[in-house]
C-alpha cells in the first residue's frame, strides 16, 4: 500500500536519505524513529509527494511518484491524512471550521459536512469545544483537533509527524489512544517519534532511520 | 472562505492600484492634449502660393487646380487679385486704389495640407513641387514655427515616453509587493489547502476573485478621481481640455487584468507542485 523502493534524496547536495526501501502494509501501525535531523520528517514529505526522490520510486496505492502528475497530486493527499507537532490549525476560525476545511476544500456538500465533522469531532472526544477557537485550547485539544481534519475524509493511512512533541505525557497519552482508535478501525498509521516510552507503552513495528539509511 | 484577515493589506493593494492608474490615468491625458495641440498647430498650418503678378485670372485659376493636384494638398482657396485687395482693405482699413495707381498683389492660393503631410520634411517636399509649377512665383509658410514644432515634438515624445516607462514599472513593482505581502500572511491557509488535497485552481480562485475585485475598486477609485480632476482642471485651468470616456474603460480592464496577474504571479510561488 506506501512503499518506498531505493529511495534517495538530496537537498542542496546533502545526502539525506541513501537507498531506502520499506513497505507498510493495509491498516498497519507503524513507528519512524531516528535522532533529530535523520530524516523523518523528509520521508513523510515525500510520502505526501511534497518532495521527489533523486533515484527510486515511492508508491501510495496506485500513485508512483515516478508517474504522478502534478494535478494528481491533491487526489493523492485526498488518500492521506497528515499531523504535525505544531498542529497548523487556522487560528481564525474555530474548531469545527478548522475540521470541515479538508472537506470544504475538496467541494463537498455542506450538508454531507456537518454529519461527517460533527461525527469525527465525538471520536476524538471534542465536540463540545467545537464553537471553540484554537487559542482557547489546550495543546491536547488543539492536537485532537488537528487528528480530526487529517481523519475527517477516511484517508487510508495518517502520517504523524512528532504529534505528542509538543504535549505532556498525560496528553501523550490521549493522542497514541486516539491513534490506535483510528488505526483499530482500519486506517494505516505511520507516526514519525523519538519517545521511548511511547514506543513501549504501545509496540509497533519500528522503521529506524540512520545515517539516511534504513536497519533491515 | 473567510479572507477576512489582512484587510488592511487589500485596502493597500486597492489604494496603490489607484494610484499607479491615476497616474497612468494623468499620464495618457497628458499625452492625448498635447498630441491634440500639436495636431492643431499642424493643422493650421497654411501654404500662401503667389502666382505671377500678370497672369489672367482664368490661368491663376488652372494653376490653383494644378496646386490642388498635388499629394498632400488638402482644401485649397483661390484668392484672386480683387480679392487680394478686398483683404488688404480690411487688414489695414483703406482701399488700396487709394494708395496705389494699380493692384500690385498677385493672385494666389492658400493650402492647407492633408494631416500625414505636416512634418517639415513632407512641408518642404510639397513646397518645392509647388515652386517647380510654372507661374508660381513664391510659397511662403512659416518654417520656422514649423521646424520648433518638430524638434520639440520630439523631445516631448520621449520625456512621456520615459515618464511613462518609470511609472509603470514603479506601479507594477508596488502591486506586486503588496500582494506579496497579502498572499505571505496567508501562506498558512495555502499550506493548509495543498496538505489537505486542494486542487491547484480551488486554491487560486478566491485569491483571482480578489484580485478581480480590488482590480475593480481600485480602478473605479482612480476613475472617479481622474474624472474629478478633468472637471477642475476644466474649471480653473483649461477650459478646452480634451478627456476620450473609453480611457475609464480602458482603466477598469487595465485594473481588472493586473489585479489578478499580480495575485496569479504572487501565488505561483506557493503552488509550483501543487
Ligand atoms: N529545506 C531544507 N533545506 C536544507 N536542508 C534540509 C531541509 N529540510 C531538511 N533538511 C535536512 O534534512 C535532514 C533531515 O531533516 P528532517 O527534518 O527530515 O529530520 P527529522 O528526522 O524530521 O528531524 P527532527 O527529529 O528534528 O524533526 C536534516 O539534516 C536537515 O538539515
Ligand atoms: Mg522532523
Amino acid at each position: 500500500m506506501i512503499e518506498f523502493y531505493n529511495v534517495d534524496l538530496n537537498i542542496d547536495k546533502k545526502t539525506i536519505l541513501r537507498d531506502v526501501s520499506f513497505r507498510i502494509l493495509k491498516g498497519e501501525f507503524v513507528y519512524l524513529t531516528g535522532a533529530s535531523g535523520a530524516g523523518k520528517s523528509t520521508v513523510l514529505r515525500l510520502l505526501y509527494m511534497d518532495l521527489f526522490p533523486d533515484r527510486g520510486t515511492v508508491i501510495i496505492e496506485r500513485y508512483s511518484s515516478a508517474k504522478i502528475k502534478d494535478k494528481e497530486i491533491p487526489y493523492l493527499r485526498r488518500q492521506l491524512g497528515v499531523v504535525f507537532q505544531d498542529f497548523k490549525l487556522l487560528p481564525d476560525r474555530n474548531i469545527f471550521d478548522n475540521t470541515a476545511f479538508a472537506l470544504r476544500v475538496i467541494g463537498m456538500p455542506g450538508k454531507e459536512i456537518k454529519r461527517r465533522v460533527l461525527r469525527v469531532l465525538t471520536d476524538v472526544n471534542l465536540s463540545h469545544k467545537r464553537n471553540h477557537y484554537p487559542d482557547e485550547l489546550s495543546g491536547g485539544e488543539q492536537q485532537r483537533a488537528a487528528i480530526a481534519r487529517a481523519v475527517v475524509n477516511n484517508p487510508i493511512a495518517v502520517l504523524a509527524d512528532e504529534p505528542t512533541g509538543n504535549l505532556d505525557s498525560d496528553n501523550s497519552l490521549e493522542i497514541m489512544e486516539i491513534l490506535q482508535k483510528i488505526n483499530q478501525s482500519g486506517t494505516a498509521v505511520l507516526m514519525a517519534t523519538h519517545d521511548n516510552e511511547l514506543i513501549s507503552a504501545f509496540p509497533h513495528r519500528i522503521i529506524e532511520i540512520k545515517e539516511g539509511r534504513v536497519g533491515r | 472562505m473567510g479572507f477576512k484577515r489582512a484587510r488592511l493589506a487589500s485596502v493597500i493593494t486597492i489604494t496603490s492600484l489607484a494610484l499607479a492608474l491615476l497616474l497612468a490615468g494623468y499620464f495618457i491625458l497628458f499625452s492625448i492634449n498635447v498630441n491634440r495641440w500639436i495636431g492643431e498647430k499642424r493643422s493650421q498650418m497654411e501654404l500662401e502660393v503667389f502666382f505671377e503678378n500678370d497672369v489672367s485670372n482664368a490661368k491663376a485659376k488652372a494653376l490653383t487646380a494644378q496646386v490642388q493636384k498635388i499629394p498632400g494638398a488638402g482644401s485649397v482657396v483661390y484668392i484672386s487679385k480683387k480679392d487680394a485687395a478686398a483683404r488688404f482693405e480690411k487688414e489695414f482699413g483703406r482701399n488700396i486704389y487709394d494708395v496705389l495707381d494699380s493692384n500690385p498683389l498677385p493672385p494666389s492660393c492658400r493650402v492647407k495640407l492633408k494631416s500625414g503631410f505636416q512634418t517639415s520634411a513632407a512641408v518642404q517636399k510639397i513646397v518645392l513641387q509647388i515652386g517647380r509649377i510654372e507661374g508660381v512665383s513664391d510659397v511662403v509658410y512659416e518654417k520656422e514655427l514649423l521646424r520648433l514644432i518638430d524638434y520639440y515634438v520630439t523631445w516631448i515624445y520621449i520625456i512621456l515616453g520615459g515618464f511613462g516607462a518609470i511609472l509603470l514599472f514603479i506601479a507594477v513593482i508596488l502591486l506586486y509587493n503588496t500582494i506579496r505581502l497579502t498572499i505571505f500572511a496567508r501562506r498558512d491557509i495555502i499550506e493548509i489547502m495543498g496538505l489537505t488535497g486542494a486542487t491547484a485552481s480551488f486554491i487560486k480562485r478566491p485569491f483571482l476573485i480578489e484580485g478581480f475585485v480590488q482590480g475593480l475598486l481600485g480602478a473605479l477609485f482612480a476613475g472617479g478621481l481622474l474624472s474629478l480632476s478633468v472637471s477642475a482642471i476644466r474649471r480653473l485651468l483649461f477650459h478646452s481640455l480634451v478627456m476620450q470616456d473609453n480611457l475609464y474603460f480602458i482603466l477598469i480592464g487595465a485594473g481588472i487584468v493586473i489585479g489578478m496577474v499580480s495575485s496569479a504571479l504572487s501565488l505561483s510561488r506557493y503552488l509550483d507542485r501543487i
